[in-house]
């Protein structure tokens, strides 16, 4: 009986004596240390745990008759097993209770999701992560708002090792603000920012920071409007050309093929009718069917914002102030991309009809580098390229045309007409 | 809430530790897209493909619309009368309450400065006029008189005696005048006109029956004599009991003043210029013929 044995050696290793104040204070332990619980000389003794785990339902009557009998009732105060949290071990250690939560935290964590942690990687620059991003960071759903909840934490071999290369910039930056917003910020809200880098060298370094508009830059996401833009862009300018002949356009099939009765064959009216072969088919594709519809301009304009704003989120987003590279040689553009860790496929944005000759000779070749001027910037390809690289005036251009969705009139003529306030 | 954050906020930030966005990860909302019924398919949409069983129903054969299986039908026992007759006929006047003139006055879409037309109210977006839809113009009503305080020079194409009460009130001036359908359309959109090339029209005479609503003092109508709308104006003011404000003596007296003549569509332009917009030049007639028609 395994809690009588230890009852009787604590009992007969300790010497007890009352103290002053009349609680019980240990004179001297004896004995070995099965029946020593850590106790030493001078502790004092406030309560004994009996954990009833392993006894059997004698044993549990004879110990609360024991207390029962010498009038220790009072005293005695009976746990249910509803009292204890399911976590908890042992009786012997009773701690505070956040204490006690993040011990079932840590044991629970350690079970179960550690294993799928793998070790930071040693290129993160320590205190660059101004917007508290905690990639495989322990991070406990009791803790502060900073931690995301376990059902938005990702396993590592999904997170993107090289954006931890490119860190966004810090508020205390000390490089200069290249470029201000031109339209007025709401006053509530604030400009975001981003480095200013170059094409010219491979590995230069930021030439300062630029401001970019919250309202065009750091829109809510809303994948369910990327989703309809762009299954607009793939089915607005589609003609699907699949066309049939019915059972009077197949040729033949005027004529009865036999008479309607006394041949023994089935009853016919025509050889070309949908249950014969090589008859007309009854509910085919009909002629060149056109799926255009087009979705209301502000829904675009905000898939644009939509794309720009995530784009920025995730750090796939780099503002250059020209797209003037040394050589025409598309290697170069390769090693630059390489060395930034930027991604597989990069989008390049620029303004005005006239590119530099450099860049466009450079991109030709290439699959996943491509320029494009800024009117033709669209949801289908800023998704389907890894990086967008924008020019400063590329910025310029379409924070005025996306911003000025915000605050039109609805349009009384076709916007092909001239408007006075037309940017 | 005095810092500052952006209106993507949290969600941005989650972004930051989520896969990236590409075209594999979009999908609509849970719930806007529903799969549609697929008829004579599968074990439910199949067998009898939800035509019911035998019969009209499933042989596609049921009679037509309103037929009620011989008894009369409701559509021809109820008899005719002529609610709708000749409403293609019936000129339409799209209601301008004061409420919403002083709103636009108050964010900036319409300037009191100038004198009010319909293509002012138009061009701020105040109405939203259809010629094409027997829209004859704009009328002005009276809701909104007891707090309508702005001095304007304003012309629409009905108004009643509440709303004109409420502007003299405050120092404006209120015309009524017609214009035919042709002369609205240009009036209301007149870019598109220009471009289109054509020479301005000159504006028509009422028809018969609004000849005498726009000869009427007490209706501010155009064609009525200004003597008598004097007399109407004092009239007005007495019935409603305000003091008629003097506007000789107004800084913007000369603006106030502005009117239109019977056969001018837009101010400062004459029927028969042509508007070119290109080289913002503008054509005038030199034949006599031409100017015969135009000035008549």
């Amino acid at each position: 009986m395994p809690g009588h044995r230890r009852g009787r050696s604590l009992s007969e290793g300790l010497m007890l004596e009352e103290s002053e104040k009349g609680g019980l204070v240990v004179s001297s332990v004896i004995g070995g240390s099965s029946g020593n619980h850590g106790l030493k000389e001078g502790d004092e003794i406030v309560g004994a745990t009996i954990n009833f785990d392993q006894l059997s339902k004698d044993d549990v009557l004879k110990i609360l008759k024991l207390m029962d009998d010498n009038g220790f009732d009072k005293k005695v105060q009976v746990l249910t097993k509803n009292n204890l949290s399911k976590s908890m071990g042992t009786l012997d250690s009773i701690k505070a209770p956040e204490e006690m939560l993040k011990d079932s935290y840590n044991s629970l964590y350690n079970a179960k999701i550690n294993r799928f942690m793998k070790d930071d990687s040693p290129g993160q620059p320590a205190g660059a992560w101004e917007r508290g991003s905690h990639n495989g960071q322990l991070a406990s759903s009791f803790s502060g708002e900073d931690a995301l909840p376990s059902n938005l934490r990702i396993p590592s071999n999904l997170v993107d090792r090289a954006r931890a290369e490119r860190p966004p910039p810090p508020s205390d930056s000390s490089l200069p603000v290249l470029r201000r917003c031109d339209a007025a910020v709401p006053v509530h809200l604030s400009p975001v920012q981003t480095w200013v880098e170059t094409l010219e060298r491979r590995d230069s370094k930021q030439l300062g920071l630029v401001d970019l508009h919250p309202d065009v830059f750091a829109v809510p996401t809303r994948i369910d409007i990327l989703h309809e833009v762009e299954l607009w862009q793939r089915n607005f300018k589609r003609i699907s050309r699949a066309h049939t002949k019915v059972r009077s356009e197949v040729r033949g099939g005027g004529k009865k093929p036999w008479r309607q009765k006394g041949s023994g064959k089935a009853r016919h009216g025509s050889i070309r009718s949908p249950i014969w072969r090589g008859g007309g088919v009854s509910h085919g594709p009909r002629g060149p069917t056109s799926f255009y519809y087009m979705l209301p301009m502000r829904v675009r304009v905000q898939g644009l914002k939509i794309a720009l704003s995530s784009k920025l989120a995730q750090d796939y987003l780099h503002v250059v102030d020209t797209l003037n590279i040394p050589t025409p040689d598309p290697q170069y553009l390769m090693d630059l991309i390489r060395y930034r860790h930027w991604g597989e496929s990069v989008l390049i944005v620029d303004v005005g009809e006239e590119l530099p000759e450099n860049i466009l000779q450079a991109t030709e070749s290439l699959k996943t580098v491509n320029v494009i001027p800024a009117i033709g910037l669209n949801v289908h390809s800023m998704l389907k390229h890894e990086v967008l690289v924008l020019t400063l005036e590329a910025v310029k251009f379409l924070e005025n045309k996306l911003l000025w969705h915000d605050e039109r009139f609805t349009l009384l003529y076709p916007f092909k007409l001239p408007y006075t306030d037309l940017p | 809430m005095s810092f500052t954050k952006n209106t993507g906020g949290k969600a941005l930030d989650l972004l930051q530790n989520l896969p990236r966005i590409t075209l594999a990860n979009l999908r609509p909302e849970p719930g806007t897209k529903k799969a549609e019924k697929k008829r004579g398919r599968g074990q439910h949409g199949g067998n009898r493909s939800g035509r019911g069983h035998k019969g009209e129903r499933q042989r596609g054969n049921r009679p037509r619309l309103g037929f009620e299986g011989g008894q009369t039908p409701f559509y021809l026992a109820i008899p005719k009368y002529g609610y709708n007759e000749g409403h293609s006929r019936r000129a339409q006047y799209q209601p301008l309450t004061l409420n919403r003139l002083q709103y636009l006055i108050d964010l900036g879409r319409i300037d009191p400065t100038q004198p009010i037309d319909l293509t002012q109210l138009v061009n701020g977006r105040g109405v939203t006029i259809q010629p094409q839809k027997r829209d004859y113009g704009v009328q002005l009503v009276g809701e909104g008189a007891g707090i309508f305080a702005a001095k304007v020079n304003i012309e629409v194409q009905m108004a009643s005696e509440e709303a004109i009460a409420a502007i003299e009130r405050n120092g404006g001036i209120v015309t009524t005048g017609f214009y035919d359908p042709r002369s609205l359309a240009v009036l209301c959109k007149p870019v598109p006109y220009f471009l289109s090339g054509q020479p301005i029209p000159k504006r028509m005479l009422p028809g018969e029956d609004m000849v005498p609503y726009y000869t009427d003092a007490a209706n501010r109508g155009y064609l009525a004599d200004p003597e008598k709308i004097q007399k109407a104006r004092i009239a007005l003011a007495q019935k409603y009991g305000y003091i008629l404000p003097d506007i000789s003596k107004d800084e913007l007296f000369h603006m106030l003043f502005m009117r239109k003549d019977p056969r001018q569509i837009f101010f400062g332009l004459s029927p028969g210029w042509v508007v070119n917009m290109a080289e913002k030049k503008i054509l005038k007639p030199t034949d006599d013929k031409l100017l015969q028609y135009y000035n008549s």
